[in-house]
């Protein structure tokens, strides 16, 4: 599973998060895990990008929920841009796609955090 | 006319990208459509993902084998293991409607299964004389 991250100059609290491959149950716990680790280093503005996701399952819902809620805990925001076809129709089916802030580009969802 | 493939494969999570290579191989050789593939893939995966998750406790030496049967009419693809039995009643659906700070985190494998395929069906290890258990799984075509 790819997962490579991008901060923004000017604000530091900010990062971008690109997932590239299979989130299944295998990569799932890796990718949550980095995450973690991110927030822990003070990035409390998360944009992850589903662009390269080229599969979805439960446990990658999983993460988002619990990142989400990490998330929460510390006055943080997180943001889910460019799902795929794929992507976008299991969070409709299991009714997460209004629960999450989607967007379509990396500055929309900048533009967006509060 | 119904064809079978089979493989074997130990519960290692690293195998579930050869289990969806191994059936979407099959599939696309079947010239099954490609949406119907996505769907069936996406269950085999949280089936299998069970297996690993609750069967085999997250041990990496567990045995499976998947059977893949493509017919005309149907595909089915059954599941076998020789864990701990892992009952699906057990595992209360998720509440859709609850917002995410209060969902519970079980139960969307299953609830996926059971969209993306017509029939599952569990069956367990110990009962009618099963030395496996089993989940099987159908999607009709047409």
């Amino acid at each position: 599973m790819g997962f490579d991250v991008k901060n923004i100059e000017d604000k530091p609290e900010i990062a971008i998060v690109y997932l590239k491959g299979r989130l299944d149950v295998h990569y799932s716990s890796e990718v949550e895990t980095q995450i973690n680790k991110l927030i822990s280093e003070g990035k409390k503005k998360l944009v992850i990008s589903l662009n390269d996701v080229e599969y979805l399952s439960s446990s990658g819902l999983r993460i988002f929920i619990a990142i989400s809620r990490t998330l929460k805990e510390v006055n943080g925001q997180l943001k889910l841009i460019k799902l795929n076809e794929t992507a976008r129709k299991i969070f409709k089916i299991v009714e997460l796609i209004d629960m999450f802030d989607i967007y379509e580009s990396e500055e929309e969802a900048i533009n967006s955090f509060m | 006319m119904e064809q079978m493939d089979e493989i074997k494969l130990t519960s290692d999570p690293k195998n579930l990208k050869v289990i969806a290579d191994f059936v979407g191989k099959i599939l696309k050789k079947r010239k099954i459509k490609s949406d119907i593939i996505e769907e069936i893939l996406l269950a085999v995966d949280e089936a299998a993902t069970n297996i690993i998750k609750h069967s085999y406790q997250e041990k990496t030496d567990g045995n499976i084998k998947l059977i893949l049967e493509t017919g005309p009419d149907k595909i089915a693809v059954s599941i076998f293991d020789n864990g701990i039995t892992f009952r699906p009643e057990d595992v209360p659906l998720p509440v859709l409607s609850k917002d995410i700070d209060n969902r519970r985190p079980g139960g969307l494998g299953i609830f996926l299964m059971k969209k993306f395929m017509d029939d599952v069906t569990f069956y367990f290890k110990g009962t009618s004389g099963r030395d496996f258990n089993e989940v099987r799984m159908v999607k009709y075509l047409n």
